[in-house]
């Protein structure tokens, strides 16, 4: 999806309304930016982007969506390069805590664009990835 | 696509869900230093939280060579009606290892997947030693020969113990057409799955 004229969605679908970034269902978005990104940031904006996707995943709660941009891609014909968690605990997505873990859904797209929005090999638009429940 | 790879020392799965419906999509996983997985989906747990409607589109597994048939690029275990769809296993020594430590794996698909490589870098494309009902397995290409991987414990594209359902539609690149040669089905009906001269299995 592209940005609408009316400005309902931006970045790859998610809803923008009022001027700030919701989740399809109403919940919070997160920014992941592993080159550019801060988790000092609040992550609510691509601006503001968290660095890493553990801190992401972490902050949000259910109907929540994480967009996730990938790697600057390496210039020197190297393999991609990867991103790694923030610490010696690898990614998880747990609801181990959850209240009822019937009532969230989370989803995580993730569709390459290095920052542009152009195409992928399956001519799909590539945007940021993202992640809502 | 975002490469995710596990950390330095860590021998978890690179990344493991533990939740129900979550869908992943356009991600490239390598192992890091997991001896487990690149992407674990796992329903075996000690409290209430499972994952199962689990669907994984469009990812690429890379080179994960990790020894044993209980590991994989991918390993599935004990969660129900997990979706591969559009996914490429590269090179990786285990595709898709599906466990039963909490309970018999039911409704596993996978299709439009490729699995390819070196056949003497590849045990198994996808394998279980467990019980696995209602399986799919349709328009997907083994491109590579019979696995030979040196070591290797299960050397077959497909290995179920025990197991009932469909796999169709698929072109496997062996120049044998004796399915027992390739795979080992159990109870899996086989229709219009093709070696690579292009001529159907036979039993």
């Amino acid at each position: 999806m592209s940005t609408a004229p009316d400005g309902l969605f931006q970045y790859g679908g998610v809803p923008v309304g009022g001027g700030r970034y919701e989740g399809m269902w109403g919940g919070k978005v997160y920014f992941v930016d592993y080159d550019s990104g801060n988790d000092a940031h609040d992550g609510r904006a691509p601006n503001r982007a968290f660095k890493y996707l553990d801190t992401a995943l972490s902050a949000a709660t259910a109907w929540d969506v994480i967009y996730v941009r990938p790697r600057t891609p390496d210039t020197t014909g190297g393999d991609p390069q990867s991103m790694l968690p923030s610490s010696s605990t690898n990614f998880s997505i747990s609801l181990y805590q959850a209240r009822n873990f019937s009532d969230r859904n989370w989803d995580w797209f993730n569709e390459e664009d290095s920052g542009q929005y152009d195409k992928n090999s399956r001519g799909q638009r590539h945007h940021y990835g993202y992640l809502y429940g | 696509m975002t490469r995710i790879q596990g950390a330095s020392g860590t021998t978890t799965a690179t990344f493991t869900v533990k939740a129900p419906f979550v869908n992943l999509e356009n991600l490239t996983f390598r192992k890091g230093s997991s001896t487990v997985a690149g992407l674990k989906i796992d329903a075996y747990q000690t409290n209430s939280a499972y994952a199962f409607n689990v669907t994984v589109f469009g990812c690429a597994f890379w080179k994960i060579g990790l020894a044993g048939a209980g590991a994989g690029g991918l390993v599935i275990d004990s969660a129900w009606h997990t979706v591969v769809d559009s996914c490429w296993f590269e090179a990786c020594r285990g595709g898709i290892a599906i466990a039963n430590n909490e309970s018999n794996t039911d409704g596993f698909t996978c299709v439009n997947t490729v699995f390819n490589g070196l056949d003497t870098d590849i045990d198994f494309d996808i394998y279980t030693s467990g019980t696995l009902t209602t399986v799919l397995i349709d328009r997907c290409i083994f491109a590579h020969d019979i696995p030979a991987y040196t070591g290797g414990s299960v050397l077959k594209y497909i290995s179920f113990a025990t197991a009932t359902g469909l796999f169709s539609n698929s072109v496997i690149g062996s120049e044998t057409n004796t399915i027992a040669t390739n795979c080992s089905l159990s109870n899996i009906d086989v229709s219009n799955v093709t070696y690579a001269p292009g001529t159907n299995f036979t039993a």
